[in-house]
Parts: C-alpha cells; structure tokens; sequence
C-alpha cells in the first residue's frame, strides 16, 4: 500500500476535521460552549448549496456563498438564543442545549430540504499520478480551501481588533469589559464566524463524501478527538490533531484491520495524552473543567446524618410509595416504559455522581451499559437459573473494574480530555461485541433471558418492574450512604481545591480512579437492569448518541441530585414516547423542549427545587412581617 | 431596577411556560387519536361488495365497522429517518384504497410510532400497539436491531406480524418450520448474497473475491455467507474489508481494494460505499462489482453510474421490480406517490406501497366467499399463493415450510443507459424446494 496514498487520503480527511474543529474550538475559547450544533449548521450550509446548485442551477461559487451565509445566520440564531435567552444557564447546560439545536435543526433540514444524501458537485474531477499514488485535483483543492480557511481564522484571531477581543473575553469577561469589550457583539461575531467555518466544511464534506446530517455528525465528533490529540483550546491543535488524527486513520485501515480501526486509533489517542495529557499543543490553563462540577451550581454533599431528619425520610418514603403504587395508577404509557424509566435512572445516577461530585464527565457511559447488559444476557445463559443478584453483581464487580483500569491509565488527564478519553470505550467495546460473536451474537446481538429470583423467573411486566423498582431503591440508599461518607467528602474535596485537597492527605489520583470506578459498576448495574428490561443487547444500543443522551438528562435532572437523576431519566424517556405519534415531529418537539427547560429552570431540578423553597420562605418572612405589624407591601 | 429586572425575568419566564404549553398542545393535537379500543364483533354495516356474517368471536384489531388496526414501529427521526417513507409508501396505497370504500367491507387504519430505531423505545412501541392499541396486526416494522429486541414478545404472544423489515434470518431459519404468526417478504440477505456471488462465479469466471462490508447485521451477512461459499465454488476471499457504518474517512478502504488483486469485489454495505468504489476505481482497480440493493437507484446510483470502470462492470441482484422499472404494475405506484409525498424517496416507499398492496389483496382473497376475516383467514389464504405478482413483488410463494415470501431474484448489469436484466427472476439458492408446488 502507498504510504503517499495513504498520507494524501488522511491529510484530506484531517483538513476536514481540522475545518469542523477549529470553529468548535473558537466557540469553546470564548464562551466555554462546547457546541453539539456544528455539524448540524454544517448539514444546513451543504443541503443549502446542494439544492441551489441541483435545483436552481446557481453556479457553484455563488451556491457555496450562500450556503456559508446561511451557516452563519443559524449559528447567530444559536448563539443570541444562548447569550439572550438562556444567560443564566451554565456552559455546560448550554451545549446541552446546542444538542437540542441541533436535533431540532435536522428535523428542519429533513423538511425543508429531504431526508436523503445529496452529493455537491466536485470542482476539480482530475487525477495526478505520482508514481503508484492516486491523487486527486479535488481532494487538493479541498486541502487548499481549508488551509486558507484556517489561515484567515489564525490571522483574525491574532491580528485583528476582533481577535483580540474574542481571546479577552475566553481569558476573562470581566476584565474584558472593564476594557470595553462589547460581550454581546463579540459572542455573536464569534458564532457567526464559527458557523462560517462549519458551514465550509459542510459543502467541502458534501463534495468529497456527501451531504448527510449523520455523517456531519460524525465528524464533529471525530474532530472532538481531534481537538484532544491536539490540544483542546488551540487554534493550531485544532490543525495538528486533525491532520494526525486524519493521516492515523488512514494508516491503520491501510495497514491494519479494519476490524479494530477505532480501537487502533483511540490508543494512539491515549498514548499521546498519557505522554502529554493537554494534547500535543494544549496548555494546562486552557483546560476548563468544563464539565466539572466546580461552578456556582456545584452540589454540596448532603448534611451528615441528614437521613435521621424527618424530612429526608418523608422524601424516601414517599418516592417508595409512588414507585411502588405506580402499576395500580392509570398511566398513558406500557408499564414496560416505567421499568425503562427506572433503570436509566441507575444510569443516571452513575453519572449524576461522577459529574456532580467528582466534577468529571464521561461520553462513554453508554458502554459501560452496554457492557453491563452483555453480562446479563451471557451469564443467564451460560449459568442456567443464576440468580438475578448475583448477575448484578458480576455485571458490577466486571465494570467497575474496567472503570478502574481506564480509570489508571487516563490518571493525568480531566476535563474534556478525560471525556473524549472515556469516547474510547465506545469504539472498543462495540468492535469487541462485534467480533467475539460466539458469545455475544455479532451484530444481531444475543437475547437476556428473564430474571430469575429465588428460583423463580421473573416473566411478566409487573414482575420485571418491581424487581427493576427494587433494585433501584437499592441503589438509591446505597448512592446515598456513598455520599455521606469519608468517600463523598475527598470527591468534593478534589472536585473543589485538589491542592489543598492533596495537601490534606488526600490522594487525589486514586480517589479519581476510584470515583471512576464506582460510577462505571454503578453503570455497570444499570445496564444489566436496561439489558433485562429490553430482554436484548446489540453493540449498537447504547452508543455515544445514547452516552450523550445520558448528559442530557443529568443536567436536566441536576447533577449530584438522586431525585434528580429520576426526574432527568423521566425527561429523557417519557417525551420521546410521548412524542412517538407525531410523525417525524419528535426531533423537533425534543429539541424545543430542551430549551424551554432550561429558560423556565436553569440548573434542573435542584434550581426549581430552591427556587420553590425560596419563595415560600419569602412568603413566610412576609406572612411574618406583617404579623408584625408592618405596614410595608411584601412581594 | 432589581423590580424591573424581576419584572422582565417574570415576562420572560411567562412567555416561555405559555411557548410550552403551546407546543405541547401541538404534540398532542399532531398525534393520531388513541384508538378507541377494538376486538369487537363485526356487523354487517355498509359492505361494497360481500355482505359479512357477523363472526362467532370478536376479532382484536377489527373494528364494528370494518376497520383493520395495523401497526408498525418505524425510525421518522433519528439517523434512519430515511425508513419513514416505508410507512409512507404503504399509507399512500392503503388511502387509495380507503378513498374507494375499501375491500369487501374492510377499510384499514395503519398507525406508525417511531421509535428512532431505540430498541429500549421499541419495547415500549410493541406494547403500545398489541396491549393499548389492539391492532390486528403488525405491519412493516422496521428494523433488525429493534425487532431483536422484541422478537420474544412477538414469539410469546404469538402476535401476527406481516413482511418485517428486518433481517429475515431473525426469524426464519431454512430447513425449520417458520413461526406461523409471521410471514415475511424481504429474501434472507445470504440467499441474495448466495446467488449473486454463485452467479459470478459461474458466468462470469471470479476466482478471487474481496468482500467489502460494513460491521453490521446487513454487512456482516455478506461476508458470512461469502465465506461459506467459497470452497464451494473454488472461489479466494482475498480480502475481508469490514468497516463502520459511522466511518468518514473511506478512501484508504478503497485502495485495499484496488490492491487485493480481486477479479469483483462484493459490496455489502451502505453508507461510504460509493466512495470506497470511487476510491479504488481511482486506484486503477479493473475488477467487477457485485453491488447490494442499494445501488438500484437514487443517490446511490447516481454516485457511481458515471465512473469509468462501472458501467458494464457492475452487477446486483434485485427480488422486487424497481421504481425505475417500466412494468405496468408500478404506474399506479408512481403517479399517487409522487402526488401525495413530491420529495419522498420512492425506492423506500415501494416497498411499503407493495407490501400494502400485498395484504390488501390477501384480505380481498380471504373475504371473497363473505366469510369475515380473520388471522387464521389470512394465514391460509397467504398459504395458497405460489409464484404471485403484485405490484413490485414478484413469484411470491408462502408455505407450511417458509413464510419467506420472496424466493426469486434477478440479476442486473449497470450499462450505459442503466439497470439490464441479465436474467428473469430465478429461485435463489436453496428457495425452489420450499416454494411449493
């Protein structure tokens, strides 16, 4: 195989994903959003420019100029939506609501344009030989836009007014201000340009591969892993990585087997972040713990001994009553839809901890999940009649583990770094799922017998619910106890001030591995609980969509918050099935819905939760005062 | 001004929850009525045709008055969205045939629920259809991961189930007796693999295969079925290319291609694989191609039809007629779907149109002595068809040894002007001894 062909075939994929990258990277210095939307904006610009060009028969200049208007325009949209209407929410909350966006934006394109790929015509359609190497004229010319596109971007950013205003305001808003800074202005320049930038990658994907929503998102998400190996933050490791992560991948579907393409990729990935855990041209005050729990809505740790106090145990008991009378109330949905609810929420909980405590985040929950219901569905059937504790067990001891082993190796790295590092787990675990197919089935997946419980199997809905429901509360308590201990204490101690932390005697890398591990059996145990539900498993049925999905319903649950993580479970679970009638609308109608949650409750559920708390104290203090005898009106 | 801020955050918030309530209604008021619940006798109100006695026990999914419930789960969001034109296909036919006042007294109500191709949500959508919505049947559900994840239930409840869009080897394993609640209409993907790839060997001389394939249900059949041939057929697999169907970077896996030395390569996979042929026709590959159904038309097709080196190189072999066919038996198909859905896909859609089209008359046949209809009704009449055509379906053949359905293919060569037949519609391998007689 050509070594030449190969590295032309991974310099054109890499400028790609360099392209998408460097406008997620322009976002995230300035404003700390991690945008979800970027390929979804690239998909608008290249359906754009496809159907000008095949429909309306513009030239493809002027096709193209148009379409990076329009990328432009949405991300505006995005963007004053964020910094407008939702200024009290997070960064974190914010890509959640980019995730919205951008489900709601491909229900757009799907009407507005068509479901179908599209392809944009290519520019240059000859071939140069050099010696035994193909390359392409339009591949060149698909190199040579993005360098001029990420030349520009680099002499803007360093050499105009605006640059300089853009790389203010991602070191400090205040001070950024003090000097002027026109905040407002220059996030929406910046996602205008941003956008701009996606949107070019958009049509030059649409040229080379095709005009695909899925496969815009697919890039965006390898050029996360790009962004990583390059360093998260820098405009030239945006570059590098993708150009690295590009020429990989080449080379080892090459070379390699295609088989363990991404697993192949991903250790590199890893090595580098093990030798330099900021990438190869980041810089440590450029990681922001974005996902971390170290923001003004960081959770506290529950009182101790709090669960002797009346209205803790009010809250528990009543949560039991309502789960376990739940079957005898009239309900709109399967009772099968409950037992769902409830196992995501396990999930949830995992990941509530990690985020909220541990102040980390995880795209690879999903496969850990995954893992989790592989075990159920093999050891019930290898073991015949093995009880469904034991089962749980293994399925949690097993993850837990693996969580640990991940946990070691990325021991340097937090962060988004940490998170692209989890994305790993994902791509393992569904290529070793695909290729041990005498145990797990290949592709079609393998089935999760029923449940078996003192002997008994457990068959019907109602049983399966209420073993689910149990199993959960189990967890609960557990989740619970976890916190009020010397454990939860050194999480929030290295979540909040891991020097001081370190200086106390806490080892803060091992507690990290070992907050890791927790939540991966606790995920672990979810999935088993998901897998027997579902009475199936697939390598594809917890894949990052899924993992991301799980994000989702943490913030809007809140995280660090139990109920909260039930209450997220629910939003996530409950308005798809909801919205399963509404022929195609339920991207949409999901999307919107993410955003109105989080301008009627920025921070979830625990912000509603105070919220209301708030408001009855001021109502009492005003009840109070005029008991008093103030003749003051009181809000 | 803390008021005034208080005062425009209230408005705001204001504005907001009336936004949601706003939407919500939407959702509801755009969601199909819940089905009032049925399994009631029929009477002998309103027939067109036959009269219908009322039957001796109530018939879940069939209405008093005549109206058959069916329903699928199928992906109208989501990375297959695309599936939504399946259902769209089959509604356009079964309103064709409403709009007429039905068959034989029976008019049909077809309810779709997407399940974004989620098993945990199509767990939640078969119960939703059998348990609440009591349809008679379902029909078309789309999907081989989400109908593994609820194929026990089916099999459990016996629930009849018509021309799943999943891969058939979920259900049917030839030489074992078919479950009797399911009859299907897609041909086992290693059947069409067989022939395509024992017909090259045979007419077109390949002693050495590459077999490109995504790491998938679909792609993994291609392969499997590729390497269980071979011997057979004194055929070389010289290279197993297997990626993922979420994989961007395609190119590299085209120049395997081109350097596996392979006299055809067998393309068993969706997404990416007309760029891995561009890539290896690029490289100089000169091979055949054997291609999947996929490439009958549309974008697919259109991808590859101009490179040099594919056309009068490239073959496939198709169990149904196609959109692009001019038999007769598609004009209906074609002139009422691109009325009603101008964008829609219509490959996608015939599918669904024909399978339609194919219960329809199964209902008609079954219901033509005034006898009401039942699953057991249906059943036996699917039994009674040998070498049927319907719409785009050709040879359609049920036994008591297979509800396979589609046991015939054809093979095509892509020329200049587009698909030939090569061949008529033959029994794929292993098929004709179960197509009865």
């Amino acid at each position: 195989m050509q070594i030449l062909q190969l590295a032309y075939d991974g310099i054109v994929i890499g400028a790609l994903y360099a392209l998408v990258g460097l406008g997620v990277v322009i976002v995230f210095r300035t404003t700390n959003v991690l945008n979800f939307a970027q390929g979804a904006i690239a998909a608008t610009a290249a359906y754009t420019a496809a159907t000008l060009i095949a429909e309306n028969g513009l030239p493809y200049p002027v096709a193209v100029v148009v379409a990076l208007v329009v990328g432009a325009l949405t991300g505006v949209a995005l963007g004053a939506l964020l910094a407008y209407v939702l200024p009290r929410t997070t960064p974190l909350e914010k890509s959640v609501v980019t995730l919205g966006f951008s489900l709601t934006l491909g229900w757009a394109n799907r009407m507005l344009f068509t479901d179908q790929p599209q392809v944009i015509p290519r520019v240059f359609n000859i071939q140069i030989h050099i010696g035994d190497a193909v390359i392409g004229g339009h591949g060149i010319f698909v190199i040579a836009v993005a360098a001029v596109a990420l030349g520009a971007t680099f002499w803007l950013l360093e050499r105009t007014r605006l640059g300089l205003a853009m790389r203010s305001l991602s070191q400090d808003e205040t001070t950024a201000r003090m000097y002027g800074v026109s905040v407002g202005r220059v996030t929406i320049a910046t996602w205008g340009i941003a956008s701009a930038l996606g949107a070019l990658s958009g049509v030059l994907v649409g040229s080379f591969i095709q005009v695909d929503h899925s496969i815009m998102t697919t890039i965006l998400i390898q050029s996360f892993a790009a962004l990583v190996l390059g360093g998260f933050g820098s405009t030239g490791g945006a570059i590098a990585g993708g150009l690295l992560l590009g020429i990989a991948s080449s080379f080892v579907a090459g070379f390699g087997s295609p088989a363990f393409k991404n697993t192949f990729v991903f250790a590199i990935i890893l090595v580098v972040l093990i030798v330099r855990p900021y990438g190869l041209l980041g810089k440590p005050a450029l990681v922001v713990a974005e996902g971390s729990g170290a923001t003004h809505r960081a959770p506290a740790l529950p009182i101790p001994n709090s669960w002797r106090r009346p209205r803790w145990l009010l809250g528990l008991l009543v949560g039991v009553a309502a789960i376990v009378a739940l079957p005898w109330i009239p309900q709109p949905f399967p009772l099968v839809t409950f037992s769902v609810l409830l196992a995501t929420a396990a999930v949830a909980v995992s990941l509530s901890l990690f985020m909220g405590y541990a102040g980390e985040f995880s795209l690879g929950h999903g496969a850990l999940v995954t893992l989790g219901a592989y075990v159920a569905g093999i050891a019930a059937r290898e073991l015949t009649g093995i009880s469904f504790p034991l089962v749980l067990l293994i399925a949690t001891v097993g993850t837990a583990l693996l969580g640990a082993l991940l946990g070691w190796i990325t021991l340097r790295l937090s962060g988004v770094y940490f998170a692209i590092a989890t994305l790993a787990l994902t791509f393992v675990v569904t290529e070793v799922a695909l290729q041990v197919r005498d145990l797990t089935g290949g592709a079609i997946g393998t089935p999760v017998p029923p449940p078996v419980l003192f002997g008994v199997p457990l068959t019907s809905d109602l049983q399966v619910y209420y073993l689910v429901a149990g199993a959960f509360i189990i967890l609960a308590l557990g989740a619970s106890a976890l916190l009020r201990s010397r454990l939860g204490r050194y999480w929030v101690a290295i979540r909040d001030a891991p020097v001081a932390a370190a200086a106390m005697g806490v080892a803060v890398s091992r507690q990290k591995v070992v907050a890791f591990a927790v939540s991966s059996g606790i995920a672990g145990f979810g999935g088993a609980l998901l897998g027997t539900v579902v009475t199936h498993v697939g390598p594809f049925d917890f894949g990052l969509l899924w993992s991301i999905t799980l994000i989702l319903a943490v913030i809007v649950g809140g995280s660090g918050s139990i109920p909260g993580a039930v209450f997220g479970a629910a939003f996530v679970v409950l308005v798809p099935v909801a919205l399963s009638r509404t022929a195609g609308l339920a991207d949409a109608i999901f999307g919107i819905s993410l955003v109105i949650v989080f301008i009627i409750a920025p921070g979830g559920l625990p912000a509603i939760a105070s919220r209301a708390t708030e408001w009855l104290m001021a109502r009492q203090a005003g009840r109070t005062r005029t008991a008093w005898g103030s003749t003051d009106a009181v809000d | 001004m803390a008021n005034e801020t208080r005062g425009r955050s209230n408005w705001h918030r204001t504005a907001t929850l009336m936004s949601a309530i706003c939407v919500l209604a939407a959702a509801c008021s755009s969601t199909t009525p819940t089905p009032q619940p049925t399994a009631t006798p029929q009477t002998s109100t309103a027939p067109t045709a036959a009269p219908s006695p009322t039957p001796p026990e109530p018939v879940q999914g069939i209405s008093e008055s005549g109206e058959i419930s069916l329903g699928a789960w199928i992906a109208q969001s989501g990375p297959l969205a695309i599936a939504a034109n399946i259902g769209n296909g089959a509604q356009a036919y079964l309103d064709t045939v409403n709009d007429a006042g039905g068959v034989n007294g029976y008019t049909f109500k077809f309810t779709v629920i997407d399940d974004g191709a989620d098993p945990t949500k199509t767990v939640v959508a078969a119960k939703q259809l059998w348990e609440d919505d009591k349809v008679f049947a379902l029909f078309q559900p789309y999907g081989s991961g989400p109908f593994a994840a609820v194929k026990q239930y089916i099999a459990e409840n016996d629930i009849p189930t018509l021309f799943p869009g999943a891969n058939p080897d979920l259900y049917f394993t030839i030489g074992e007796a078919p479950p009797a609640n399911i009859f299907g209409y897609l041909p086992p993907y290693s059947a069409l693999v067989d022939q395509l790839v024992t017909w090259a060997a045979n007419d077109l001389g390949v002693k050495k295969l590459a077999v490109v394939h995504t790491n998938e249900a679909f792609g993994q059949a291609g392969i499997d079925s590729a390497n269980a041939l071979a011997e057979s057929l004194g055929i070389e697999i010289v290279d197993d290319i297997g990626y993922d169907a979420t994989e961007t970077n395609y190119a590299p896996f085209g120049r395997r291609v081109a350097e596996s030395g392979a006299d055809a390569t067998l393309v068993w996979g969706i997404p990416g694989s007309p760029q891995i042929i561009t890539a290896a026709v690029d490289s100089g590959y000169t091979g055949k191609w054997l291609l999947n159904e996929a490439f009958r038309g549309g974008f697919f097709l259109g991808q590859i039809a101009e490179l040099a080196g594919v056309a009068g190189n490239s073959y496939l072999n198709l169990y149904q007629l196609q959109a692009f066919s001019d038999d007769p038996a598609l004009d209906d198909f074609k002139s009422v779907f691109a009325d009603k859905y101008p964008d829609g896909d219509p490959m996608y859609a015939l599918a669904g149109w024909t399978a339609a089209e194919m219960l329809v008359k199964a209902v008609e046949e079954a219901t033509a002595d005034g006898s009401p209809l039942t699953w057991e009704s249906l059943q036996a009449t699917f039994l009674k068809w040998r070498n049927v055509n319907i719409a785009a379906a050709v040879g359609i053949s049920y036994t008591e040894q297979q509800h396979i359905g589609a046991l015939k293919a054809q093979i095509l060569r892509l020329d200049a002007a587009g698909w030939t037949a090569l061949t008529d519609f033959e029994f794929m391998p292993g098929l004709e001894e179960l197509a009865g007689n």
